[in-house]
């Protein structure tokens, strides 16, 4: 078995430290210019393709992403319409079912799972992978 | 009897935005603190119209408060909601809110916990889950919510824009050989993210697939990615153990000699690839931005 803390008293810290240094000193001359992140294929097709987000998407000018780092981009302003839609995708299907009857907000516990787990066989089925067999409570619906 | 406006507009906040719905909210103790009702005297406050009863009225501002909610919740994971799909997000999303109740003035912090109530509800093998201990289909959806949850704080927290970084003059200015025992202070924004899947990647993937094009749920394995935001675009950049170890070391306060050390402690590579390596990974990390400082 591998000891890694002799491993590592091994180690020429002179020489890794100084590699080092000389890396940290060539990167500060590129300073930004070097783009090699995985959104780097993205980058040309959507300038905001990095951000997991879209709330503030395309709003500043330009499509610049000038929200970004402010704090403050809440969804609040796509979400202005209340008072329509009501009831919209609070039945436990996701659809309207419950429209009108003031009272569809019911909980349902670990359904949330129970549904991931036969979409989530689903996809597997579909790639060919295996997936065992789910218990008998948690059937797909 | 005559209420202030400023009592009714309170109860009605208080009613709306309970999670049990106009009954659980009209019997909540912020409402009854409030205005102190029955179900049944509703509309001593609120009048039914020719169509609706009092409750139905409200009824609607409530159940629209929470399909607002519940947009924005999908809007702070999008590639969760897409691998999952509409109608199993939305029952996520719903129990979510149940069971975290939006509390902020912000709807930027409305997801801030799904990753914790994911985990927290992450079904065990009486329910279709994972033996204790193992990794399971589960950890995929988990890590696959913190990451975008990670990437929604790097966009919208603290970065660097318009600063100045790391220049050549001011390390030209810095004595090599103080450098091991010298701390590189990371940027605020960047986050290291380790995931039991390679949701990083199946992130990418998702992105650069045409629209409506599936891409298959990965097999479990280790994935290190670092997250930072330059110039108002958050980045990410996919690591291998060793340079995670290397970042984590750094981000911890821990000194570029500990964290060679760290480094070099999960590496393969001989002292001259690794050297080279290290060069190659410092060269990197700081053109991207990774470091904010020497001290």
């Amino acid at each position: 078995m591998k000891k890694l803390d002799e491993d590592v008293s091994r180690r020429d810290f002179g020489k890794l430290a100084l590699a080092a240094f000389g890396g940290v000193v060539a990167g500060s001359v590129l300073g930004g210019r070097l783009l090699s992140a995985d959104e780097k294929k993205e980058a040309a097709k959507d300038a905001h393709a990095c951000c997991g987000l879209n709330a503030c998407k395309g709003e500043g000018a330009g499509g610049k992403n000038d929200c970004a780092g402010q704090g403050s981009c809440a969804t609040a302003a796509a979400h202005s319409c209340a008072g329509t839609n009501d009831c919209k995708g609070q039945g436990g299907t996701g659809d309207n079912s419950c429209k009108g009857k003031g009272s569809c907000a019911v909980p349902i516990k670990g359904d949330g799972w129970k549904k991931a787990r036969a979409s989530y066989e689903a996809s597997m089925k579909k790639a060919g992978k295996k997936f065992g067999p789910a218990p008998a409570s948690c059937s797909a619906s | 009897m005559s209420r202030s406006l400023a009592v009714v507009q309170q109860w009605f906040q208080a009613v709306v935005t309970h999670p049990g719905g106009v009954e659980g909210g009209v019997e909540s103790e912020a409402a009854q603190a409030l205005i102190r009702l029955t179900r049944g005297d509703l509309e001593a406050v609120v009048r039914r119209s020719r169509n609706l009863t009092a409750a139905e009225r409200i009824g609607i501002y409530a159940n629209a408060y929470y399909a607002r909610l519940l947009e924005c919740v999908g809007e702070c994971f999008p590639v969760l909601k897409g691998a999952v799909g509409e109608e199993v997000f939305s029952g996520f999303a719903f129990e979510y809110l149940q069971r975290y109740p939006s509390r902020s003035y912000t709807l930027d912090r409305l997801g801030e916990n799904f990753p914790r109530f994911l985990e927290e509800t992450r079904p065990g093998p009486e329910d279709g889950g994972p033996p204790p201990g193992e990794v399971g289909w589960p950890d995929f959806l988990i890590d696959l919510a913190s990451l975008e949850w990670t990437l929604a704080k790097v966009f919208d927290g603290p970065g660097t824009e318009g600063q100045t970084l790391l220049t050549p003059e001011a390390l030209q200015a810095f004595p090599a050989e103080r450098f091991a025992g010298a701390r590189l202070v990371p940027v605020p924004c960047l986050r290291l993210v380790v995931s039991r899947y390679p949701v990083n990647a199946y992130f990418t993937a998702v992105r650069q697939v045409e629209e409506g094009e599936e891409i298959p749920i990965p097999d479990p394995a280790p994935e290190y990615t670092a997250i930072t935001r330059r110039e108002f675009v958050v980045r990410r950049y996919s690591l291998s153990f060793p340079q995670h170890a290397l970042l984590a070391a750094l981000q911890s306060g821990a000194t570029v000699a500990e964290a060679l050390a760290a480094a070099a402690a999960v590496s393969d590579l001989d002292d001259d690839a690794l050297a080279t390596a290290l060069h190659e990974w410092f060269r990197v990390f700081t053109a991207e931005g990774f470091f904010q400082a020497i001290e």
